[in-house]
């Protein structure tokens, strides 16, 4: 492997070593440090990492759109590899969120789930996510195919915005902690505990992205040495 | 609203049946349903079952791409060999 290869493999290394220090940090901090919430107890501390969780389904997301995007403007492997893996990371913490908010809510609504609009929403987006990578799984590699996973990249993103805004145009019972006016968490320590889950969940968004994104073009790149062979007669399998 | 008399405090001379109390059964759901503490473990034990299944895909997409990688590399020395040969 070349100067480049190594850099950005000391790259992700290091990327590595300082998220695994946040986490041990985080999960420090959020047990033995930040204060037990006043009313619901100890279950309150799920949502230093629920709602984290969802902003890294937010990055994803972002990532599959941007990825999708530019993947419509100009094809190339490298576009369609990040568009792919932001949609499984989106699928990953999305399913995060969708786990570990019901088990909240089973604590401070007495019922796992509910027909509201933001989790409504949120299934919803999480949903899309899933079909975008079914679609990539049994759909096949074709241009076509890329094309059409691409738009359906750029138009799922359409919802985010929607699961945003859900709590404030429709109400609903989900809270809303971190607003402009009125909530919020009373103390620095549970102010500083969710500050360590987003820097966490952003370092664990951007390593799987990295992760996946390069195992995806690695992938395409074998596929076309693949059909060279085929089409050169080296490889008498079909190709397909 | 009716004053609601204050339970009588235990004295030392009360009798056990100065003490009796019962207990009942909760009608309907009880507020207490749920453990918060085992409610807060299951969530961070999904969080990491669910990191874990993802890195357990994409290890055999890795293994996978191994394969095929090996497959190529067979096909690529054995046309090598034989154009060895043809010279």
């Amino acid at each position: 492997m070349g100067r480049p290869g190594r850099t950005l493999d000391a790259l992700f290394y290091a990327l590595l070593g300082v998220t695994a220090v946040a986490v041990i940090g985080e999960l420090y901090f959020i047990f033995l440090v930040a204060p037990i919430e006043a009313r619901m107890g100890i279950v309150q501390k799920i949502f230093y990492f629920h709602v984290p969780s969802w902003y890294a389904m937010y990055l994803g997301a972002g990532a599959c759109f941007l990825g999708s995007l530019a993947y419509l403007v100009r094809a190339t492997d490298a576009r369609d590899a990040f568009a792919r893996a932001g949609a499984e990371v989106a699928v990953v913490f999305g399913a995060i969120g969708l786990i570990t908010g019901p088990l909240w809510g089973a604590k401070a609504w007495g019922s796992f789930w509910t027909w509201d609009p933001r989790l409504t929403t949120a299934l919803l987006s999480f949903l899309i996510y899933v079909a975008y990578l079914v679609l990539r799984a049994f759909a096949g590699d074709g241009t076509a195919e890329k094309r059409f996973s691409a738009a359906l990249g750029v138009l799922g993103a359409a919802n985010l915005p929607i699961i945003h805004y859900s709590v404030q145009k429709w109400g609903g019972q989900h809270p809303m902690v971190i607003t402009g006016t009125g909530g919020g968490l009373q103390n620095a320590d549970m102010k500083l505990a969710l500050g360590g889950g987003f820097l966490c969940f952003t370092l664990i968004a951007a390593l799987m992205l990295w992760a996946r994104a390069s195992i995806e073009l690695a992938q395409s790149r074998l596929a076309r040495a693949e059909a060279d062979a085929i089409d050169l007669g080296l490889d008498t399998r079909t190709e397909g | 609203m009716r004053d609601v008399p204050p339970l009588p405090l235990p004295t030392p001379s009360s009798t056990p049946d100065d003490r009796s109390t019962s207990f009942q059964a909760v009608e309907g759901n009880s507020k207490e349903q749920y453990s918060g503490g085992a409610l807060l473990v299951t969530a961070y034990a999904a969080l990491w079952v669910v990191l874990f299944a993802w890195i357990a895909i994409v290890w055999r997409k890795q293994g996978a791409l191994n394969t095929r990688l090996g497959d190529l590399e067979r096909i690529l020395d054995k046309a090598a060999a034989e154009g060895e040969k043809k010279k």
